[in-house]
């Protein structure tokens, strides 16, 4: 794998999987025995979901959510559901698995989406959490760390599409010889 | 407001659809029910009454036979006129009445018609009022011509024809549960972007927003740029909406004020970019902490330089993903 831009590791996989299951234990107490719909967003949590939903006791189904920003000629666009539920959410309770959220833009699209289908409830887990500057501030029930503001890959996320599979998350560095 | 009006052919689900999409999306459901017990009464005597609920004819005949030449109005006139006074108020799903036509051009209106195969309607109908098949088959007839007749009547226009209508939805293999999830995501999507069916009126009405937009004068390009970030995520935005004093001297006349470049109105948040050279970053930074302390239940944001720059190309770079 390509690593040139890659730098310190920040997250190592113990770590990732140490506050997985913290994460887990504290949602199987708040979920114990409620069924909950898990929806992934994807790419990125991809790997998130994978290990926890392991974890968890309650029962659950799993679905997945796909956003894209699609660019206009006049480079203005809009974000748009590119691949969509496939359950009916109305009157369910919904846990939304997020990789990382950063600005608080997707994420307040994503409520304003999932809302207008009426579920029961809506909670958020997010791994990798920016507080610093965040635009919007929308409520996160469920964060894994708090993280500064740089540009990390890695456990999902990537750069134009590579280091979504290092076990670990570390910084993503544009110009690693200055 | 929101405007939803339904369509349907009798025994295919439409009023069920109906309901709970009114339930769901907090909407004020008017149907002819509604219209007969609420409305009508003001203009009509029992024998009318009696009338509007069997003929559809009925409906053609003038309400208000007392007044003015000029202002005779019609019982059809009668419940429009109420329906388009009622949505300047309230968001509403209309089922029938020829709403699909009253509200036609409305911007903000969203048409659905809700059909099913004979075979579907037929089935309904001998299982929910035990009908044979054959009486069921006659009934349908009835209504459908029923129907028809209502809207060339009123309105003279075809009830089949499908461009009266943003969707039609077909119940064979449709559940309600899935019927409902199709209507609402339609109806989520179209709440950003409105647009009436009439096709010229539409390209009028774009070639209208695209000159506000386009006239719109930014302080700074970069300005120009965030609005864009914020329409692609379907976030409402005022631009430079307020003023906030921050000084005054002793007379009590301000000499120093802040108008943040942006309002997120959902979100109740003032967003000021700061995006220009570092000499100016300063004086933001001071004014945004004056801000703050003279006005503490003022929900606002900085975004700086970089934090802008990687927004921004984020959304050329990147997918959907944060």
């Amino acid at each position: 794998m390509e690593t040139d831009n890659l730098g310190k590791v920040i997250i190592s996989e113990k770590e990732i999987a140490a506050r997985i299951d913290e994460l887990a234990a504290q949602l199987n107490q708040d979920f114990k025995d409620q069924e909950v719909i898990l929806v992934s967003i994807l790419k990125s949590s991809l790997y998130f979901m994978t290990d926890l939903s392991r974890k968890l006791k309650f029962p659950l189904k799993l679905d997945f959510l796909e956003l894209n920003h699609y660019a206009d000629q006049d480079n203005s666009g809009v974000i748009r559901v590119t691949r969509d539920l496939e359950f009916s959410i109305a009157g369910r309770d919904v846990l939304i698995i997020e990789n990382i959220i950063r600005t608080g833009l997707t994420h307040s699209y994503l409520l304003k989406n999932l809302g207008a289908r009426n579920p029961k409830s809506i909670s958020i887990c997010t791994l990798l959490h920016i507080s610093d500057n965040k635009l919007l501030d929308l409520p996160v029930h469920y964060t894994g760390f708090e993280i500064e503001d740089n540009f990390v890959v890695g456990y999902g996320l990537d750069y134009q599409e590579k280091y979504r599979n290092l076990p670990y998350i570390a910084l993503y560095e544009e110009n690693p010889q200055q | 407001m929101q405007i939803i009006t339904i369509s349907r052919q009798t025994a295919s689900g439409g009023e069920k659809i109906a309901e709970k999409l009114s339930h769901r999306l907090g909407l004020k459901l008017i149907d002819r029910s509604y219209v007969l017990k609420n409305w009508l009464p003001e203009v009509a005597d029992k024998h009318q009454l009696h009338m509007l609920e069997q003929s559809t004819k009925f409906y053609t005949k003038i309400a208000n036979p007392g007044a003015e030449k000029e202002k005779q109005i019609t019982f059809a006139e009668y419940i429009a006129q109420k329906l388009k006074k009622e949505a300047e108020n309230n968001n509403l799903l209309i089922l029938g009445l020829g709403a699909q036509i009253i509200f036609n051009n409305h911007p903000y209106a969203l048409h659905f018609k809700i059909t099913a195969s004979e075979e579907y309607r037929i089935k309904k109908l001998e299982k929910e009022f035990g009908l044979h098949k054959k009486e069921a088959a006659r009934e349908l007839e009835l209504a459908d011509r029923k129907h028809r007749r209502y809207l060339w009547r009123i309105h003279e226009q075809d009830w089949e024809k499908a461009t009266l209508y943003h969707l039609t939805l077909n119940r064979d293999g449709l559940s309600l549960e899935e019927s409902i999830s199709v209507l609402m995501n339609l109806i989520d999507l179209k709440k950003e972007n409105p647009g009436p069916l009439n096709n010229d009126l539409k390209v009028k009405a774009d070639a209208k927003e695209n000159e506000n937009n386009n006239q719109r004068s930014f302080g700074h390009e970069s300005e120009k740029e965030f609005a864009k970030i914020l329409d692609m995520h379907h976030i409402q935005w005022e631009y430079e909406p307020s003023e906030f004093p921050l000084e005054w001297d002793p007379d009590g006349n301000v000499i120093m004020a802040f108008r943040p470049d942006f309002y997120l109105t959902e979100h109740d948040t003032y967003v000021e970019l700061t995006t220009m050279k570092r000499k100016y970053t300063t004086e933001k930074n001071k004014k945004v902490r004056l801000l703050q302390e003279l006005y503490p239940h003022i929900n606002v944001k900085i975004v700086y330089k970089k934090d802008f720059e990687q927004l921004a190309e984020k959304f050329e770079l990147n997918g959907g993903e944060e």
